[in-house]
């Protein structure tokens, strides 16, 4: 059994499946939600390091729980997405209302005294570099026109704008 | 390379959500020897998934959950409600239509433009046929309300693995 997700102290991580689509959105929709009220979740994390796929329900799903998130204060970021999810975050604008971030997860999670501190943890580096250099960059599709996809990605613009944020 | 090569494939299945998955996998599967490079396969898998998720939650008005299933497609009746995928290559000429009897659209122009959501309350953003747009050569989508929609698109898989 895969996690959907985990909780430490004020920051949940949410898992992204292999493939985001419309039927998977729907199972985790109700997981996420139930997790967020229960909880005092002031950062949600999508960690799509496993994601292959995503299409637009992944999108909707995704600013749903960020402005859910948002109504009790909290804020969303997204690490670990590889050049087809970053092209589709650029296209939808995603990457304003949810940060595309670089994040180490520590290795040892199992530490309950207290959850890792954000400075620590995040770099403003953008997306996360390691995801980069496995698949081939950014091809010439016409989202590129639109969300600069190609270009940004290998220089890493992106992360200029997030290091602006806060941690 | 068999550039010449005509195949085609119509399968009809059950309009939910599961099968967005079957779809794309078959599709995958279909152009397969058309020799695609994986970004191709990723477009055409992502356009096609877009298709048959509008045909499932728009023209049937199925797969949101809390809410009836049934509430603003057609009645079920007695038989199931089903999306059809027709996939035809010609070369490297691939076209894939997915078609549904259901709601239909009735403007097409306004429903392909970009972020423009008929169901924004269930979390959808918009974008789908502007992804289809993007990741295909070629979108057509023909619609009648009360009968159902046709999407067709086209990509050219050239400038593949073996060339
Ligand atoms: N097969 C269909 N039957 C009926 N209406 C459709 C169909 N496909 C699309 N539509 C209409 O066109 C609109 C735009 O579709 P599009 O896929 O671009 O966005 P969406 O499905 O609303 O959101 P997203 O795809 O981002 O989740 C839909 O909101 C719906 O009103
Ligand atoms: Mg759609």
């Amino acid at each position: 059994m895969n996690r959907t997700y985990e909780i430490m102290g004020n920051r949940m991580i949410a898992y992204m499946p292999r493939e985001l689509d419309h039927h998977k959105a729907e199972e985790l929709r109700r997981k996420w939600d139930v997790a967020i009220e229960g909880s005092n979740i002031r950062e949600l994390i999508f960690d799509f390091s496993q994601t292959e796929f995503m299409d637009s329900s992944g999108i909707g799903v995704l600013i749903g729980r960020t402005r859910k998130i948002g109504y009790f204060g909290g804020q969303a970021y997204a690490t670990g997405l590889n050049n087809r999810v970053t092209r589709l975050f650029l296209a939808a604008g995603l990457n304003e209302l949810i940060p595309m971030v670089t994040l180490q997860i520590p290795a040892e999670p199992s530490q309950p005294e207290e959850p890792p501190k954000l400075g620590e943890s995040f770099q403003s580096g953008g997306v996360a570099s390691g995801e980069l250099s496995q698949s081939e960059g950014v091809t010439s599709g016409e989202l590129s026109q639109s969300g600069e996809a190609a270009s940004t990605q290998e220089e890493n613009t992106p992360g200029e704008k997030e290091a602006q944020h806060e941690f | 390379m068999n550039f010449n090569l005509e195949n085609h494939v119509h399968i009809s299945f059950d309009a939910i959500s599961i099968n967005e998955g079957f779809a794309r996998m078959t599709v995958a599967a279909f152009m397969s020897d058309m020799n695609p490079t994986l970004e191709q396969i990723c477009d055409v898998k992502t356009a096609v998934s877009e298709a048959v998720t509008n045909a499932i939650i728009h023209g049937y008005g199925a797969g949101w959950i809390g809410q009836d299933a049934e509430s603003n497609g057609q009645s079920a009746e007695n038989k199931s409600l089903q999306v059809e995928m027709v996939c035809s290559r010609s070369g490297n000429r691939l076209e894939i239509q997915i078609i549904d009897q259901g709601v239909g659209i009735e403007n097409v122009d306004q429903a392909r433009a970009p972020f423009y959501t008929t169901k924004r309350e269930q979390e959808r953003s918009g974008m789908g046929f502007a992804f289809m747009e993007a990741f295909m050569d070629e979108l057509s989508v023909e619609s009648e309300l009360g009968k159902g929609t046709r999407v067709t698109m086209i990509k050219y898989i050239d400038g593949g693995n073996e060339q």
